[in-house]
């Protein structure tokens, strides 16, 4: 059953990044999925996000600047999200991606 | 050989569009480019990517209709060669260049670019990150001799007045990947620089940077880098980048450059914290150059390569769709849930730049 499932979520995350939705909300989303990880892709939340953001695309003419930025590689989407960078446990908690950290967890 | 036409729709991804489809051959129309907009048609940094394009191939054809919300490239040869491009200020240079590196190689002549314009922004690359991460990811896939950017003039915005020159080599093929080994962080390594202020605020800069980093791994060094007089360009400025390298050189980047009223303390502080959230990420790229390493995975031989990413940007997502429309290559992507990265294998198209006399 574990194999089934995994093999299923190899799908869904190739019918993701190829299907029809707008790239920009995938990659806002796939924080989201990544992290808790076990969550379904194909939920109804994502699809109704998808008509908002075509809506506030259309209206507003003042979003064209944001989507103007987008032809660059470089989008830090993240960065209003710094300041949980204060935070101790944060901080810690990449501790192992650097050769300081312990080798037993490899976890990153 | 261009019989198909390939149609897209909208501005966004623009360049990736039009270097996708030098690199395939195949002939490719834009339409609809902001034909809803109150200033509809192509941007002045648009139609000069399009000016920079016609000067780096031969034989190419480009139809631009009356209002400028279509376009009709059809593509000739690279012949790179020695060029000189004024990029204007609208658009950094990085806007410029990146897409011209994964032209580069497969040259009939080798590139040797002249730009002018902005070297340092929020919104581009800036040269850099250029410079110390991504021509070094080049070397993997066998690019090494005679690759070179060099910053003569520094430019900030918004007068820019920066000038750098970049040199490639050609290659007549890749060589394929297999980049899976993230390693862990053992330095970090960065350029403080600035233009027509202070030199003190690089100083500021650095220790603000380091009073996050250090925490993690002494080996801390950011290099101060102040350009005086003609070399400053024409603006104020200051911007700050990092790059993190693993025990298997991956390079990890970001960078930061000044808005008007912020402190070098803020630039310093920030930029560091946004390198901490791209190693949070994880894979083998930094997310600003999955793009092209995905690209030359297809470009290279008839061979596998693999690579390991982190979370994908839109951008990169983007890319994986038009690689598949104008390669017809799909990525076997596979997500590995205990590092919560993603593999993405690929087998090559095998393209072979026939310029290149066999070595």
């Amino acid at each position: 059953a574990e194999n089934m499932f995994i093999a299923n979520r190899r799908v869904n995350i190739m019918q993701l990044i190829y299907g029809e939705k707008a790239p920009e909300e995938i990659a806002c989303n796939s924080i989201s999925n990544s992290a808790q990880g076990t969550r379904s892709k194909n939920d109804e939340r994502p699809l109704k996000y998808d008509e908002d953001f075509f809506k506030v695309a259309n209206n507003d003419t003042g979003n064209a600047k944001i989507l103007e930025a987008i032809d660059s590689s470089k989008s830090y989407f993240d960065i209003e999200n710094l300041d949980e960078w204060d935070d101790e446990t944060v901080l810690e908690s990449i501790r192992n991606r650097f050769i300081t950290g312990s080798l037993e967890d490899k976890n990153p | 050989m261009a019989t198909k036409i390939l149609k897209f729709s909208g501005h966004n991804y623009f360049r990736q569009r039009l270097v996708l489809a030098t690199l395939s051959g195949k002939t490719v129309k834009i339409d609809k480019i902001r034909s809803d907009d109150n200033d509809p048609g192509l941007k002045d940094f648009e139609a000069n990517f399009l000016r920079l394009l016609d000067k780096v191939t031969n034989g190419s054809i480009i139809e631009i209709n009356y209002s400028g919300t279509s376009v009709l490239f059809k593509p000739g040869i690279i012949t790179g060669g020695k060029i000189i491009h004024d990029c204007g200020t609208a658009r950094a240079i990085g806007y410029f260049l990146e897409p011209m590196i994964a032209l580069a190689p497969f040259s009939k002549d080798p590139f040797n670019l002249t730009f002018f314009g902005i070297t340092n922004d929020n919104v581009d690359l800036s040269m850099d990150i250029i410079r110390t991460a991504v021509l070094l990811q080049l070397r993997r896939f066998g690019i090494e001799e005679g690759l070179e950017l060099k910053i003569s003039k520094r430019g900030a915005p918004p007068l820019g007045g920066g000038e750098v020159n970049f040199k490639c080599p050609i290659v007549k093929a890749l060589k394929p990947i297999q980049f899976t080994d993230e390693g862990r962080i053992k330095r970090i390594r960065g350029i403080a620089c600035c233009t027509r202020v202070s030199p003190q605020n690089t100083n500021r800069m650095v220790d603000a940077a380091r009073s996050v980093l250090n925490r993690y791994i002494p080996d801390v060094y950011i290099y101060t880098d102040v350009y005086k007089g003609e070399e400053s360009g024409k603006s104020p400025g200051f911007a700050l980048s990092l790059v993190a390298e693993s025990t298997t050189s991956v390079l990890i980047t970001a960078e930061q450059a000044a808005n008007p009223g912020e402190t070098p303390e803020d630039i310093g502080r920030r930029t560091a914290k946004l390198l901490l959230s791209e190693i949070r990420k994880g894979g083998c790229i930094g997310s600003p150059n999955q793009w092209l390493m995905l690209l030359f995975m297809v470009l290279s031989p008839e061979d596998v390569s693999k690579i390991r990413l982190g979370q994908l940007t839109a951008f990169t997502i983007q890319y994986l769709r038009d690689i598949r429309d104008f390669f017809d290559v799909t990525f076997k992507i596979k997500q590995d849930a205990e590092s919560n990265t993603l593999l993405l294998t690929c087998v090559g198209v095998g393209y072979i730049n026939y310029n290149k006399k066999t070595t």
